[in-house]
Parts: structure tokens; sequence; C-alpha cells
């Protein structure tokens, strides 16, 4: 049976629907995390199991309780906000051992477990120096450390990292991992950064406008996405116009040139779209590929990698490359031709069946 | 480089003359109805009426009817900047409340920009015309009567039958409430303003109630703004005239309307020891000056980071 269990959630403030039929069942030890733009009702889902927003409708429960109306101090449930919201006057130890003492725990536990706390979080030096005496990434590790004294049944992390810089963030990335796995916590993480979804997440909640877009591995949603919204939200991918050419043999027309894109007879009839990530794009002919040929529009640089547009009739198609010693960069304008397996694209009427 | 090696820097004169010219109007005011007027105190203090130097003026020292005076303005000022400091404190910490209406707010702030710089004569004169001996609230509560037993008619709400009386110290902590409590209002609402409900969230996050919330957090986090505050409603109250003058004709001796009858010239007056009585005063506002702007100081930088 799942730890925690979210079923027919809806949330809606005045006529808004903020979160629509989320269901979703998380195995203990199982780190989730909840992908999408601003306002999709990512951080409304996850207030709602932390217990600051009650449902319009549906259940949370974990460990088979129904926790659906308990406030949020009778929930056990660790929360690390993105403001960190560390309490100003007291010092790191207190702050890691404020939730003990408010629980009455003894000095000697709330001593013993605040040291254990910062030893996790590599942070002993720093027990007597108050917040603004702390860098963003060691608050933030700070409250995590907090939230984790307790000992909660599921920790809950509301865009922890979006308040710090690149390279922090990646520091804490790991860091968040590893203390997860060293614990076997229960995590729920809320993002809209798919990079720090994806390297952190058993699992990905892929939402849009309130709605549960996929629920999946961060390989299977990459791979195989259920929509066109997760194709296009989660990294680049070309959505190319095509015409249906000869639907048994499984060919559409980009413009004059023919592509390969497999079963579609399901779509015959309907205007369809054909997706392929530009990572598959290659440089050159390959037999038994799709050949595209056209003219370089654009080349961008973006350190390892180097995004080449090229104009086929008319259609812009972006290509990956890395960025290697031996790449011959193309120039613009230059005819070009490029080549993805038959295999690496499908079509879409908009939603994929 | 070049740039760099030529750019102004804060430790340059020049840099910081320049910037010194926008603020010559308020070093101006501050010289001359803050400096000069101190210092024609101070020295006046020191001073008899032949311009000598004497330590005379600070008899009063041994007076206790001045004595008696401090302790009055202490006791008023203290009792008041306590009542309206409670009272405005929940005030405040109604309008700023998450689910607080947006109306209730505006109206409530406004009053209080109103009420907080009413004072002197208006303020004495709206409270003897509504609460003086025939004011119109003290009408309306005499007017509430019943029949008693043998034919009598009992009044019990005549507040000047029960010992009230607006022109006593009574009245007076009465009149200076009034401005002193929408003064509380807002001065501690940008300090509640300031606490994060992340912090409430947090705590409750942790298993905490919402009284150990309030113990351990909020008022912890607010304790210096509080009491800055109520320090700054101790000097407002401390340092008030008029209204004590126009409600009470000078019959309560504060150490403000001592120094009025001293300075203003009347038989017994002597300026130089009303000098005296106003440094005395200079010194009991710094101290509480001074211990303001110390615990804002320490909110300000809990409340940055």
């Amino acid at each position: 049976m799942a730890q925690l269990e979210l079923t027919n959630i809806t949330k809606s403030f005045g006529g808004t629907i903020a979160v629509q039929n989320f269901n979703l069942a998380i195995e203990t030890g199982e780190f989730i995390s909840f992908l999408g733009p601003s306002g999709c009702g990512k951080t409304t889902t996850l207030r709602m199991v932390a217990g600051f927003e009650i449902p319009t409708s549906g259940t949370v429960t974990l460990d088979g309780v129904d926790l659906t109306n308990l406030p949020p101090n009778k929930r056990n449930m660790g929360m690390v906000f993105q403001s960190y919201a560390l309490f100003p006057n007291m010092t790191a130890a207190q702050n890691v051992g404020y939730g003990l003492k408010v629980a009455g725990k003894p000095k000697d536990e709330i001593d013993q477990r605040v040291d254990e706390m910062l030893e996790l979080i590599q942070m002993r030096d720093f027990s007597r120096r108050y917040p603004n005496q702390l860098s963003g990434g060691q608050q933030q590790r700070l409250a995590l450390a907090r939230s984790l004294a307790i000992r909660p049944k599921v920790l809950l992390l509301d865009e922890p990292l979006s308040a710090l810089d690149a390279k922090i963030r990646l520091e804490l990335r790991q860091e968040i991992r590893r203390i997860q796995r060293q614990l076997g916590i229960t995590t729920i993480y809320v993002t809209h950064d798919q990079e720090e979804a994806f390297s952190l997440s058993d699992r990905v909640v892929v939402m849009s406008r309130g709605l549960i877009q996929q629920v999946d591995t961060p390989i299977q949603i990459y791979n195989h996405p259920a929509s066109d919204f997760v194709a296009e939200f989660v990294g680049h991918i070309n959505l190319l116009p095509v015409e249906v050419a000869q639907a048994k043999e499984g060919l559409v027309r980009l413009g004059s040139q023919l592509i390969r894109a497999g079963q579609f007879e399901h779509l015959n009839g309907r205007p369809v779209r054909l997706a392929v990530r530009p990572e598959e794009l290659k440089s050159g002919f390959a037999e038994g590929a799709n050949n595209l040929t056209g003219k370089i529009e654009s080349v961008t640089y973006l350190g390892a990698i180097v995004r080449v547009h090229v104009d086929v009739d008319g259609h812009l198609v972006s290509l990956e490359m890395f960025n290697e010693r031996s790449l011959n960069i193309p120039a613009v304008g230059q005819p070009y031709q490029i080549n993805f397996p038959v295999e690496a694209c499908w079509l879409t009427n908009g939603e994929k069946e | 480089m070049k740039k760099t090696r030529n750019r102004k820097l804060p430790g340059n004169s020049q840099w910081q003359w320049k910037n010194l010219i926008g603020l010559l109007p308020f070093f101006l005011f501050i010289a001359f109805f803050l400096v000069m007027p101190s210092l024609t105190l101070f020295s006046g203090a020191f001073q008899d009426v032949d311009g000598h130097f004497t330590l005379a003026n600070f008899s009063f020292l041994q007076n206790t009817f001045a004595l008696k005076s401090y302790l009055t303005s202490v006791w008023v000022s203290l009792i008041t900047s306590v009542i309206g400091g409670v009272f405005g404190f929940f005030v405040a910490y109604a309008i700023t409340a998450e689910r607080a209406p947006r109306w209730m707010r505006n109206v409530l702030t406004t009053f209080s920009g109103l009420a907080a710089n009413f004072g002197g004569v208006p303020l004495a004169f709206a409270f003897i015309a509504t609460l003086g001996r025939t004011g119109f609230i003290t009408a309306l509560l005499k007017g509430i009567c019943f029949n008693g037993a043998g034919g009598t008619t009992i009044c019990p709400f005549n507040p000047y039958e029960h010992g009230f009386n607006l022109y006593s110290v009574t009245g007076l902590i009465l009149a200076y409430t009034y401005f002193q409590f929408p003064l509380m209002v807002l001065t501690i609402t940008p300090a509640l303003e300031g606490l994060k409900r992340e912090w409430s969230e947090a705590s409750a996050n942790l298993g905490s109630s919402s009284s150990q919330y309030w113990r351990y957090v909020a008022l912890p986090v607010l304790w210096p703004s509080l009491l800055g505050a109520t320090i700054l409603l101790f000097g407002n109250a401390f340092g008030a005239y008029a209204t004590a003058q126009a409600l009470t004709g000078g019959s309560i001796y504060l150490v403000t309307i001592m120094i009025g009858q001293q300075i203003r010239g009347d038989v017994l007056g002597n300026p130089n020891e009303g000098y005296a009585l106003a440094f005395g005063m200079v010194v009991i506002m710094s101290i509480t000056i001074f211990l303001y702007v110390m615990l804002q100081r320490k909110t300000t930088r809990w409340i940055k980071s």
C-alpha cells in the first residue's frame, strides 16, 4: 500500500480552480517532484499535503490515516520553504531544535538531535550563528535540517533552491538527494526547473493548469511525453506541421520533403505535427534514416552545446550538437543536410494517444 | 581599468561634499531649531538672571513640588504609553491579519494618521464637549434613569457620581490615550507586516501551537519594536503640554506646565529655573530616544535576514 495517497483532490479559490482531480499514490522512501510552470497548482497541492490549504474535495491519507482536515501541526511532515523561513531570533542550533522544544522533548535529547542534524548538513561549526550571519545556501541547508529534526514521515520541499545561484543550486541538489537516500524519507519536491526534477526524482508529476499531465519516471517523460504540453515543457522539441502523404506507408510531407514517421492511420484526416528532439538530429546523410535538406538559418553557442536552426522549406528545424574540437560549425546561409532515425520521431494531433 | 582608477570612491572628500550639499537645508534647520535652542536652554539652565554661572536653578531637585511634577509626568506618560501601546498593538494586529479586509485597514490607518496628530486645544475641547460635566455623552448617560422604590428616580450612569472627573489625572490619561494608541498603530504596523507568513507556517509545520509560535517566535522578534514604540509613546506623552493645559487649566502639575509657568514670566516666573526643568526633561527624553533607536536597529536587522 502507498504511504501517501492523494485521492480526487480539487481545490478552488472563489471561482478559480487551482487543482483538479489530482490522484497520486506515493510509496515509502520515494522522491517525487511536482513540475510545471507558474500557476499550474503544484505549490497549492503541496500546501494541501502540508495542511496549509484544505482541499475543496478529495482526501489526503498518510499510512491509511485521513489527514484531510487535520491542522498542519498534527501531520508530522517537514517542510522546507523557498524563502527558508528560519526564525531570525534563534541561532542555527535553536532553529534546528525548535520542533523538539515545542514537542516538550528533554534538553539532552534536543541537544543530541541538533548535533546529529548539524552533522548531517555539515554545519556543526555554525551552530551559534544567527540566520542573517549565514549565506543563502547555508540557510537552506539549515532549513532542511530543521525540518528533518522532528523525524517527519514526509519531507516537503517548496522550490527550495530557486532563490540560490546556479552553482550553489547544483551542490545543494546533490546534498538533498544524498540526505534523502541516507534517511530513506518519502519526499515531495516542487519545482519549475525540469533539470532539478529529473536529476533528483524517482518519478515526476508534470502539471499544467491544475491538472496532472503525466506521472512517470524522468526518462519515460522525456522520451515518451504523454501530451504536446509535456513534450514542449520538458526539454526542447521540434513540433513541425506536416501533411499526411501516404498513410499506409507512414509517410508525411514537410514542405516538399518526405518523412517516414511510422504508424499514423489513426491520425488520418486530421492536421498533424511531427515531433522530434533536437539532439536526435544529425548533420549529413544517413542510410535508412529520414534525410532533409535546407539551409542554415542561425547558429547559437550554448557552451557545451551548439544549437543550429535549419530552414527546411520554410520550416525551422532545430538541432543540437556537442561543441567538440572536431565540430565543423556551419555558416549561416550554407546549404545543409540533416537526418534522424525513423523511431526518434512521432506524430501528434495535439494530445498523443 | 582607466575608468576604475578615475572613479570617485565613497572615501573621496570631493565626492562626499557634493552629496552633502543636498542635505544642507536639513542641517540648517537642525542648527537653527534644535541645536541653537538646546544650547540656549543648556546654558540658561546654568546661569542666573544676570548671566553668571550658577547651579541654583537646580534647587528644584530639593523642591518636592517640582519633583512631584516629574513623577506625575512620568506616571501619566507611562500609563498612557502602556494602555495606548497594548490597545494600539491589537488594532494593528487586527488590520495586518491575513484575513483582514482591505477597506478596514485603509479606514483605520487613515484614522490613526489623523488621531495621532489630533492633540492640544482641539483635543481638549473635543473631550470637554463629550465627557465634560455638560458634555453630550455625560448628558446622555445622566439621562438614563429608572424608577426606584418609593417613587424615587435613579440615574446610575452619571460618571461624575462615580468618581470620574475629566479635569483630573484620569481625564488626562483618557485624553492622552486618544492620540497615543493611533501612534502605536502607525509605529507597530510595519513591524507586524515584517512578520513573515512563512514563520508561522514553519512553526506550525514543526508541530507548534499558535501560542507557542507567539511565545517563541513572533513576540521575541517584535519585542524590540514593541518596546521601542512604547518608549516613543512615552516620549510623546512626556513632552505634551497644550492638551493638559487646555483640559485642566494648569491645575495638574506636569513638568511641561511648570516650565510654561516659569518661562511665561508670571510674577513668580524664573526663566532660568524653567531652563533647568527643561534640561531634566531633555535628559529623560534623550535616554528614551536613545533606547528607541537602539531597539529599532535590532529589529530591523532581524527582519532583514
